[in-house]
């Protein structure tokens, strides 16, 4: 016993348990854009919306964008979040799981789709999802998120003693 | 059939090789007696097969004509431009030795320089109640998903795929 007390006592403190993990949580940008074959009118453009415009354009017929409703939403796994869209419908986003290749997401536009996503850190899923007036609802969504970080683990005593060092005989009692 | 609520997240990353060892020999388990899970993971594996045959042999016929029209102008601007070497025509006894030297130098070139990343699949499983979808291949920083309206459900502005 006398062992013990000496091995484990006074020079080492005992290390701090660790921290609770935060809970994981993830932002997911949702922007909703109109879509439509007419050229925009001229005037400020919205990045966002030139952004789409330029992805567009390059394998579709759509001449214009213009962004419709923004909302960040911070959701913790398994959280869903929803916003309604301009045609009415119910757009609903589920962030299920993180994995080395992206957040595993679900997705519903109410009526239109229902999907299941492996997003990487901020890739942008393009949804051409319903008409509305002379074109069409296109909604973004990009999440952003953190891999969370492993729990420390507290340093343990050396397993091979340094040499020199005396190994105490019977140091463990029966 | 939809699969088990329990199981619907494991289903996909056992479908992707990221499942814990303990995950799936739970999986595994359950799997052994429920056929709407085996169900949903022969339907994720279907949809994948779906997805490669129809983005490598089946275009949009819009979509690729606009791809065409893309790789004609990049080629008519790109023309000019070929240094001499790229001119000359070989015969095949003379570009298989070349073919070689060139292919280890652009192998060589590759792996310093261009850093090639795995192909992202993003798309995992999709419904649409039976309207007609286009997935595009996911770029480094985007994926497309058109879902085409059902024409019956608007009032006039109906999508055809002709609207692409």
């Amino acid at each position: 016993m006398m062992a013990i007390a000496a091995g484990s006592g006074g020079a080492q403190q005992a290390p701090k348990p660790a921290p609770p993990p935060k809970p994981t949580q993830v932002h997911v940008l949702v922007v909703v854009h109109h879509v439509s074959k007419h050229p925009a009118p001229p005037g400020p453009v919205d990045p966002a919306a030139a952004k789409l415009e330029h992805r567009l354009s390059q394998d579709f017929n759509y001449k214009s964008a213009r962004v419709m409703q923004t909302e960040r939403m911070t959701l913790a796994l398994n959280q869903t979040g929803s916003m309604t869209l301009p045609t009415g419908r119910l757009l609903k986003v589920k962030p299920r799981k993180l994995g080395k290749r992206g957040l595993l997401m679900w997705v519903e536009i109410e009526g239109t789709l229902r999907t299941n996503l492996r997003v990487p850190n901020h890739h942008q899923v393009v949804i051409g999802a319903q008409n509305y007036q002379d074109g069409k609802l296109v909604v973004t969504l990009e999440p952003e998120y953190e891999l969370p970080i492993p729990p420390e683990v507290p340093p343990e005593a050396p397993l091979v003693p340094e040499q020199g060092a005396k190994i105490p005989k019977n140091s463990v009692s029966p | 059939m939809r699969a088990c609520e329990d199981f619907v997240t494991d289903l996909e990353l056992f479908h992707d090789g990221e499942l814990d060892p303990p995950a799936v020999h739970r999986l595994e388990i359950h799997l052994g007696h429920c056929a709407r899970c085996r169900a949903e993971l022969e339907g994720l594996s279907e949809l994948r097969l779906e997805l490669e045959r129809h983005d490598a042999d089946h275009p949009h016929p819009d979509l690729w004509s606009a791809i065409e029209a893309r790789l004609a102008a990049v080629d008519a601007e790109l023309r000019p431009r070929l240094p001499w070497w790229r001119r000359l025509e070989f015969g095949p006894w003379m570009l298989r030795p070349l073919g070689a030297v060139v292919a280890f130098g652009a192998i060589a070139v590759v792996a310093v320089v261009a850093h090639p990343r795995a192909p992202i699949d993003v798309v995992r499983s999709i419904d649409t109640s039976g309207r007609p979808v286009i997935v595009l291949p996911s770029t480094e920083d985007a994926t497309i998903i058109w879902v085409m309206d059902d024409p019956s459900e608007d009032a006039g502005t109906g999508e055809t795929p002709s609207g692409l």
